[in-house]
C-alpha cells in the first residue's frame, strides 16, 4: 500500500517546490530534500509520519504542531547557510514555476488576454512565451502519460459476461437497494439515489405531457416497490388495542374502520406517536388487513409506509406492541436469499440445471468446480444476512415482520388501468387431475386439491372477468381489494407492443348485473383473500420461478411458433393482490382523477409482470411524475409535505442543503438576490416561526401576551388534521355568494366568536391548502402566500392579469453592503460572519416572517406548478390557521378566500383562490 | 359531464327494484354522520363525433368545437350529450348550431336516464359500520345534430 | 337562484292542462281533473334569468337595455318586470290530435305533483272520481318545458317512461320567444318590452307507435342503442304491460283511438 501512496504523493508533488527541511541530527548535510524530484530514497509515509520536531520545517505541519517551541541554543553556520540557500532555491523555483493548474496567460490582466492563447503561444507577450511553451510541453507529456495509466479493468466482453455482470451488479447493490426493475429503468431513466434506493426519477426522453395524458386517459405505470411493508400478526383485539393508540378517529379512518377490518378495502391512516394525537405525527401509511381466514385464529395486517417513515415507525410499532424479542432469522430460505451467494435449493435443482444448460461451457465448468453459482439478489441487497426482521412479543403475542422488498408493488394510474390489468393478466388455469394426483411440490397443485380453494378461485376469476366490462377505474368503490391467482404473464406476452382499449360493448344481461353489483358493492369479502399473504407460498413462488431463459427455450420448442405454451407449467401460477387506489378524493373539482390499481406481487416476479404490462401500452413514470400525480390530486406527498413529521423535517434539511449548494455554485453576481425580492426563506420554510408569529399576532390585541408566551413557549406547530375542523374551515373559505353552499352542514357561520373558539383549539396550527391561480402565472416551490389588501381586491375585478403591487424590498440591499464593508474593515470577525453570510440570502435570525413584505405572509407553498388538468397554475402548501381565519374575517363575501401568491424569485403577486379540501 | 346539482333530481324516485336494496336507506341518513362523495358518471363510449357538454368549459368554446366538427371535421352528424344541469347547455348548443346553419341542420333529441353512484362514508368509521353506496338517477339528453340526407 | 317566489308556495301544482295555443279545451279532462286549473301563462318569478349560454344569440332582442341577463333582482336598474308572456310557437308535433294532455313543466313545479297527475291520467284506472274514470287512461301525453325547466321536463318524461313502460317517445327542441315587459320603478311611464329566446323541449310520449323516421323518435326501452347508429326502426309491437286496456272502456276510447290513427302518421315538419 505504501508504494501506491508514495506514487500518489509523487504525482501530487510533481510541480510543487520542495518543502525545505533541515533535519539537524542524523543527516545534517542533507539540507533540502526535493521530494518531488528527489531520485533518492523514497520518502515513505512512515518517515513522513514521524514528528520531526527538531528540524526546520517549512509550512504548517500536522505533527509538529507548527514550529518547534524551544529555540535552538546554537546554530551551525555552514548548515544554516545551506539551509537558507536551499530555501532561496526553492523559493526561486516556486516563482519561476507555476502551479500546473493555472495557465500562464492568467498572469495577464484581463484586457491583455486574447483568444486561443493557450494554443498559440505567439499570442502571448514575449516575456511569457518561454514559460508557456514549457508548460505546454509538460502538459502534453502529462496527458500522454496519463492516458496510458488506467486500463487494467477487464475487457468489455469479459465484463459483460453474464456471471461477471451479475457479480458486478450484486456488488453495486450493496449500498443502495435496487428494485427488480432497476436494469430496465437504468437504461431509460435518470436514476437518483434516494432513501437508500436507486430509483428512476424521470425518463430520458421527453414525455411530460404524454405521461399526463396517460394518467388522465389511459394508464401510467410506476414501480413503487420501494415502499416498505410491515406485517403484523396477532389477535385482532390485541392488535387493535395496540394500534389504536397511534391513531385518532378525528383525523380520519383508523385501523379499525369497519370495511378495512374486514379486508375489503385499503385505507390510508395517519400515524402518531403513541398517545400523542394532535402532536407528533409520524406520517401516513396505508393499511391492508387480511380477511379472516377460516383456519387461522389471528389476524394479519400489512402496513405500507414510505422508506423514510419506516425508521420512525418500526420502533414505535415495536414499543406499542411490546415486541422486543428479536426472532433470529432462522428460516433457512430467508437467510439464503438474503445472502448473495446462496446455495440453490434442493427442489429447484432441475430448473437450475435447465438454466445452465444453454449457457456457455465456461459457466458449466465453474459449476463443476463446485463454486456456488452467482445468484441474483432478490429483495434487500443491503441487508446483512443476519439482520433481524422479525420481532415478537410474549405478552401480547403480536409478531412484527419487516417485509421490506419482499413484495413488489406496481402502481397503475389512470382510467384504463383495469383494462391493462385484465389484458395482461389471466386468472390461473386450474390444474389437471393428473397433476393433482402427482403430488407436486409446487404450491398450486396442492392448493388446487382443496375444493373450497377452487371455488374461491372461481369466484375471484369471475370478479376479475367482470372488471373487464367496466369502462373506467373510477367507477369502482375506492380502495377495493381483489385477491387473485394468475398465470405467468410471460406466457401471454404479445409479440408486439400494443395499446389496450377498453371493451365496453358487452351488454349481456348477466354481465351487466354483475357489473352493477361490483360497482355498488365492491368485491365480496371472501374474494379479497389471496395466497400472497402466506409466506410459504410467496417463498415457493419466488424460488420456483421459471427463468426467462428456460421459458424462452420452452417456447422455442413449441410446434407452432408463437402459440401459447399449452400446458401451463406447474410453477407458473402467481398469487397477486390488486388494490384499488382512489383518485382525488377531496374537493369538488376533478373528483376521482388519477384513480388506479396497485398490483402486489411476490418478490422475484417483478420483471415477469413488468414487461407484459409495458407491452400493453402503458407509459412508465418515475418519481417526478409521481409528484405530479399527487400534485394534481392535491394530496400531500409524504416526506415533502409533512413538515411536522420527523421524516419531513429531515427531508426539509436535506432539501435546504441541496438548494443552498446549488445556489452557492453560482457566482454572486448571477444569483437571485432573495433579499431584494423580500424573500426570507427561499430554501426552507420556517413553519415554527410562522406559527408562533401568528399566534402572537392574534393574541396581541387582547389579554396577557406575556403570560401566554410563558405558558406555552415551546409548543410545536402542528398540521391541522382534524376532519371536523377542516370541514368547518373549508366552508369558511368559500365565497358566500356562490349558491353551492353546503346544506345545513355548516353549523356556524364565520364570525368573530366562532373564529375565537376555533383558534383556542388550533392556535398553533397550519392547514394544508390548495391555491389555484385566477390568472396566469406558474407558482413555484416555496412561494409566499400573502394576504391581499383592500386596494388589491379592488384591482381584482378590473383586470386580473396585470397585477403588480408595489414592493419595498430594497432596504435589504443596504444591509448587504453594510455588512460587506464591515467585513473588509476589520479582518478579525471575518471568519465568523463569512460562514453564515451568503450573498443574496438572509442571515440566520430571520426578522418577522409575517410582516416582512408589503403584504402579510400567511404561509408558503410546498408544491407548485402549472397544472395540466386544471389548466392554470396550482400550488399546494400550508398556511397558518389564525392567519387564514383573520384574513377570511376581513374579506367581503364574494372575495372571500382570495389570496396572493408570489414566487420567491419574483416581485409579482398573483391572485389565487384558496381551498381547504376535506 | 357535470356533477348533477339539479335539486329536482334528488327527488327522482329510485325505482330499479334490482338495486333497491343496495340503495340503502337514503332517507334516514343523518347528514352529519356521513360524508357524501359522488362518483363520476359511468363513462360512455366516445367516438370522434361525440361531444359531451359540461358546465365547466366555456360555452363558446364548446359551441365552436361542435361547429368545427361539423364544418371542418367533415362529420355529417355529431352527437351532443348533456347530463343534469348541462342539459340546458346541450340544447342551447344544438339549437344555436341549427340557427347558424340556416336550417340546414336537423336535430334529433333523445332522452335517457343515467344511474349515478354516491358513496356515503361514515364520519366515525369504527362504529357506523360500512360505508353505504346508493344510486340515484339523473336525466340526460343526447342530441343528434345532422345534415338530413338529400 | 332563489328569487322572490310569490307564487311558488301558494299553488301546489303548476301544471297547466291542455291549453294548447289553440283553444281546444280539453275534452272532459279538465273537469275530471282533481287539480286546480291554472291559467296558461303566469308570471314566473325566476325564469327571467337566462343562463349565459343564451347570451350569444340575442338576435331578436330589441336594443333597449336588456337587464335580464343579470340575476333576478327586480330592483335592478330601476326596472321591474311586470309581466312575462310566452309567445305562442307552433306546435312541435304537427298533426297531433287535440285533446292530448299537455303538461307544462315550470321551474317551480313539483315533480311529485306533476307525476301524480300525469300518471293518474295515463294509467287511468286510478283517476277514479270523474266520469272519465273508467277509461284506460290517455294514450299520449306531451311534456313541455322551457328554460330552466327543461331538465325537470326530461325527468318527468323519464319517470313516466319507466313507470308506464312501452312508451314511444318523440322529442323536439325549439326556441321559444318570451316577451317580457319591464317597467321603471320611479315613474310608471317608461316601460320596455324585451323579447328573449329560451330553449324549450317538448316530449311526446305515446303508447302507440309513432313514426320511427321522425327525428327525435325513440323506441321504447332503447337504452344503450344511443351510441350505435340508430337503425332501430322497430316501432314494433309494444308489448304493453298494461292489461287494463279492456274492451269495456272501448266506448270512451273510441275518439282517442281515432286520434291515434292520426298520431301514428305524425308527419315530419316541412
Amino acid at each position: 500500500m505504501s508504494a501506491a501512496k508514495a506514487k500518489m504523493r509523487e504525482k501530487k508533488m510533481r510541480n510543487q517546490p520542495a518543502s525545505v527541511q533541515y533535519p539537524s541530527g542524523v543527516n545534517g548535510e542533507g539540507g533540502s530534500q526535493n521530494r518531488g524530484h528527489g531520485s533518492g530514497g523514497h520518502p515513505s509515509s512512515k518517515e513522513r509520519k514521524k514528528p520531526e520536531d527538531t528540524g526546520w520545517v517549512r509550512g504548517h505541519q500536522r505533527y509538529g504542531g507548527g514550529y518547534s517551541k524551544e529555540m535552538p541554543k546554537y546554530i551551525t553556520g555552514g548548515a544554516f547557510a545551506r539551509a537558507r540557500a536551499a530555501e532561496v532555491k526553492a523559493m526561486l523555483r516556486a516563482v519561476s514555476q507555476t502551479a500546473c493548474s493555472s495557465h500562464v496567460f492568467q498572469a495577464l490582466p484581463k484586457h491583455m488576454r486574447r483568444r486561443a492563447m493557450s494554443h498559440n503561444t505567439k499570442r502571448l507577450p514575449r516575456r511569457l512565451r518561454d514559460v508557456a511553451d514549457r508548460m505546454r510541453e509538460k502538459s502534453l507529456q502529462a496527458g500522454s502519460k496519463k492516458k496510458k495509466e488506467p486500463a487494467k479493468s477487464k475487457s468489455r466482453k469479459a465484463r459483460r459476461r453474464h456471471g461477471n455482470l451479475l457479480l458486478d451488479f450484486n456488488r453495486r447493490q450493496r449500498k443502495n437497494i435496487w428494485l427488480e426493475t432497476h436494469i430496465w429503468h437504468a437504461k431509460r431513466f435518470h436514476m437518483v439515489k434516494k432513501w437508500g434506493y436507486c430509483l428512476g426519477d424521470r425518463p430520458t426522453y421527453k414525455c411530460y405531457r404524454s405521461c399526463y395524458r396517460a394518467m388522465s386517459s389511459h394508464c401510467l405505470l410506476q414501480d413503487l416497490s420501494y415502499y416498505c411493508c410491515i406485517e403484523l400478526k396477532g389477535e385482532e383485539d390485541e392488535l387493535l388495542a395496540a394500534l389504536s393508540q397511534m391513531t385518532s378517529k378525528e383525523a380520519g379512518p383508523t385501523f379499525a374502520a369497519a370495511l378495512c377490518l374486514s379486508g375489503r378495502r385499503q385505507v390510508s391512516v395517519t400515524i402518531y406517536r403513541i398517545g400523542q394525537y394532535p402532536c407528533q405525527p409520524l406520517g401516513p401509511v396505508t393499511v391492508l388487513w387480511r380477511p379472516k381466514t377460516p383456519g387461522i385464529r389471528g389476524r394479519q395486517l400489512w402496513i405500507w409506509a414510505h422508506p423514510t417513515l419506516k425508521q420512525d415507525l418500526l420502533p414505535e410499532l415495536q414499543s406499542v406492541c411490546r415486541c422486543w424479542e428479536a426472532v433470529p432469522p432462522s428460516i433457512d430460505p430467508e437467510v439464503l436469499c438474503g445472502k448473495e451467494k446462496s446455495a440453490p435449493h434442493p427442489k429447484p435443482e432441475n430448473i437450475l440445471e435447465a438454466k445452465l444448460k444453454p449457457g456457455a461451457k465456461r459457466k458449466r465448468s465453474s459449476v463443476d468446480a463446485s463454486e456456488p453459482p452467482v445468484k441474483k439478489i432478490l429483495g434487500d441487497g443491503t441487508r446483512l444476512p443476519g439482520t433481524t426482521v422479525t420481532w415478537k412479543s410474549s405478552s401480547t403475542g403480536i409478531v412484527i415482520n419487516d417485509l421490506t422488498m419482499e413484495i413488489v408493488r406496481y402502481r397503475l394510474i389512470g382510467p384504463q388501468s383495469h383494462s391493462v390489468l385484465t389484458e395482461a393478466l389471466e386468472a390461473a388455469t386450474v390444474c389437471k387431475e393428473v397433476d393433482k394426483s402427482l403430488g407436486s411440490t409446487f404450491w398450486w397443485p396442492q392448493h388446487c386439491s382443496d375444493e373450497s380453494n377452487m371455488l374461491l378461485h372461481q369466484q375471484q376469476a369471475d370478479v376479475f372477468h367482470t372488471l373487464k366490462g367496466i369502462s373506467s377505474t373510477t367507477e369502482l368503490p375506492p380502495g377495493t381489494v381483489l385477491g387473485l391467482t394468475v398465470d405467468d404473464p410471460r406466457l401471454t406476452l404479445p409479440t408486439k407492443k400494443m395499446k389496450v382499449l377498453p371493451c365496453v360493448s358487452q351488454a349481456q344481461e348477466a354481465d351487466e348485473d354483475k357489473r352493477k353489483e361490483l360497482i355498488l358493492r365492491g368485491v365480496p369479502e371472501q374474494c379479497c383473500q389471496s395466497s400472497l399473504w402466506e409466506e410459504s407460498v410467496r417463498d415457493d413462488v419466488t424460488e420456483n420461478k421459471i427463468p426467462e431463459q428456460a421459458l424462452n427455450r420452452m417456447k422455442s420448442e413449441m410446434l407452432v411458433p408463437g402459440s401459447r405454451l399449452s400446458p401451463t407449467p406447474p410453477q407458473g401460477r402467481v398469487p397477486v393482490l390488486l388494490v384499488h387506489q382512489p383518485g382525488k378524493q377531496v374537493g369538488q373539482e376533478m373528483s376521482s382523477w388519477g384513480a388506479g390499481w396497485d398490483l402486489l406481487l411476490p418478490k422475484g416476479w417483478g420483471m415477469a409482470f413488468w414487461i407484459p404490462l409495458v407491452y400493453r401500452g402503458v407509459r412508465v413514470a418515475g418519481l417526478h411524475m409521481g409528484l405530479k400525480h399527487s400534485h394534481s390530486k392535491a394530496a400531500p406527498i409524504f416526506p415533502h409535505d409533512f413538515p411536522d413529521c420527523p421524516a419531513g423535517i429531515r427531508f426539509q434539511e436535506e432539501q435546504e442543503a441541496e438548494f443552498l449548494d446549488k445556489f452557492k455554485r453560482h457566482p454572486p453576481a448571477k444569483r437571485t438576490n432573495y433579499i431584494k425580492h423580500g424573500c426570507l426563506a427561499p430554501f426552507r420554510c420556517p413553519w415554527q416561526q410562522l406559527a408562533e408569529e401568528w399566534e402572537h399576532l392574534t393574541r396581541g390585541g387582547g389579554d396577557e401576551p406575556a403570560e401566554m408566551s410563558v405558558a406555552k413557549p415551546l409548543s410545536l406547530f402542528i398540521v391541522l388534521r382534524n376532519r371536523k375542523s377542516l370541514r368547518l374551515l373549508s366552508g369558511w373559505c368559500r365565497p358566500t355568494t356562490s349558491t353551492g353552499r353546503r346544506l345545513n352542514r355548516e353549523l356556524l357561520p364565520l364570525s368573530q366568536s366562532a373564529v375565537t373558539s376555533f383558534l383556542s383549539a388550533h392556535g398553533m396550527s397550519l392547514v394544508w391548502v390548495r391555491l389555484s391561480l385566477l390568472s396566469k402565472g406558474r407558482p413555484e416551490l416555496h412561494s409566499m402566500v400573502c394576504v391581499p389588501t383592500a386596494e388589491d381586491l379592488k384591482l381584482l375585478g378590473k383586470h386580473q392579469d396585470l397585477q403588480e403591487p408595489p414592493h419595498r424590498d430594497h432596504f435589504k440591499s443596504r444591509i448587504k453592503p453594510q455588512k460587506k464593508s464591515l467585513k473588509s474593515d476589520d479582518p478579525e470577525p471575518r471568519s465568523t460572519p463569512d460562514s453564515d453570510l451568503i450573498f443574496g440570502l438572509w442571515p440566520d435570525p430571520l426578522p418577522s416572517v409575517t410582516s416582512h413584505c408589503s403584504r402579510v405572509t400567511l404561509g408558503w407553498t410546498t408544491q407548485g406548478d402549472f397544472s395540466l388538468c386544471a389548466g392554470h397554475g396550482e400550488a399546494l402548501g400550508f398556511v397558518s390557521v389564525p392567519g387564514l381565519l383573520n384574513t377570511l374575517l376581513k374579506q367581503a363575501g364574494e372575495h372571500r378566500g382570495t389570496l396572493l401568491l408570489r414566487n420567491p424569485g419574483s416581485l409579482h403577486y398573483r391572485f389565487a383562490k384558496v381551498n381547504v379540501e376535506v | 359531464m357535470t356533477e348533477p346539482r339539479n335539486p329536482g333530481m334528488s327527488s327522482a324516485p329510485q325505482v330499479n327494484p334490482a338495486h333497491a336494496e343496495s340503495s340503502s336507506p337514503a332517507v334516514e341518513m343523518d347528514p352529519v354522520e356521513y360524508t357524501l362523495r359522488k362518483r363520476l358518471p359511468r363513462k360512455l363510449p366516445k367516438r370522434r363525433n361525440d361531444v359531451y357538454v359540461n358546465m365547466k368549459t366555456d360555452f363558446r368554446a364548446q359551441l365552436a368545437r361542435c361547429q368545427k366538427l361539423l364544418e371542418g371535421g367533415g362529420h355529417r352528424e355529431i352527437c351532443i350529450h348533456g347530463l343534469g344541469l348541462a342539459i340546458n347547455r346541450a340544447i342551447n348548443i344544438a339549437l344555436q348550431l341549427q340557427t347558424s346553419s340556416q336550417g340546414a341542420l336537423q336535430l334529433a333529441a333523445n332522452t335517457s336516464t343515467v344511474e349515478l353512484v354516491d358513496d356515503l362514508e361514515p364520519e366515525d368509521p369504527d362504529e357506523a359500520g360500512e360505508p353505504m353506496t346508493r344510486t340515484r338517477n339523473n336525466s340526460a339528453i343526447h342530441i343528434k345534430v345532422f345534415y338530413p340526407e338529400p | 337562484m332563489k328569487g322572490p317566489a310569490p307564487l311558488r308556495g301558494l299553488s301546489p301544482l303548476f301544471l297547466s292542462l291542455p291549453l294548447n295555443h289553440t283553444d281546444t279545451p280539453p275534452v272532459s279532462i279538465c273537469e275530471a281533473a282533481p287539480v286546480p286549473y291554472v291559467s296558461s301563462w303566469r308570471t314566473e318569478p325566476t325564469s327571467q334569468s337566462i343562463t349565459e349560454d343564451e347570451l350569444g344569440l340575442q338576435g331578436r332582442r330589441p336594443s333597449c337595455r336588456p337587464p335580464p341577463q343579470l340575476q333576478p333582482m327586480p330592483k335592478r336598474e330601476g326596472f321591474k318586470k311586470v309581466c312575462r308572456t310566452e309567445e305562442e310557437s307552433p306546435c312541435p308535433f304537427p298533426g297531433l290530435p287535440s285533446g292530448v294532455l299537455e303538461m307544462r313543466v315550470k321551474e317551480g313545479s313539483k315533480i311529485r305533483n306533476l307525476m301524480g297527475f300525469a300518471m293518474a291520467r295515463m294509467q287511468g284506472e286510478k283517476a277514479g272520481s270523474g266520469e272519465g274514470a273508467s277509461s284506460a287512461g290517455l294514450r299520449q301525453v306531451v311534456f313541455t318545458g322551457s328554460g330552466r325547466a327543461v331538465t325537470k321536463t326530461i325527468t318527468c318524461a323519464e319517470i313516466m317512461k319507466r313507470k308506464v313502460g312501452c312508451l314511444h317517445q318523440l322529442t323536439k327542441l325549439q326556441y321559444k320567444v318570451v316577451k317580457e315587459v319591464w317597467e321603471s320603478d320611479q315613474g310608471g311611464a317608461s316601460e320596455m318590452t324585451v323579447h328573449r329566446t329560451v330553449p324549450s323541449i317538448s316530449i311526446l310520449l305515446s303508447k302507440d307507435p309513432l313514426d320511427p323516421r321522425e327525428p327525435g323518435y325513440q323506441p321504447p326501452e332503447a337504452l344503450s342503442a344511443l351510441w350505435e347508429d340508430k337503425d332501430g326502426a322497430e316501432p314494433a309491437a309494444p308489448t304493453c304491460k298494461r292489461p287494463h286496456v279492456a274492451a269495456s272502456h272501448s266506448s270512451f276510447l273510441q275518439p282517442k283511438r281515432l286520434c291515434l290513427g292520426e298520431g301514428v302518421s305524425v308527419l315530419p315538419p316541412h
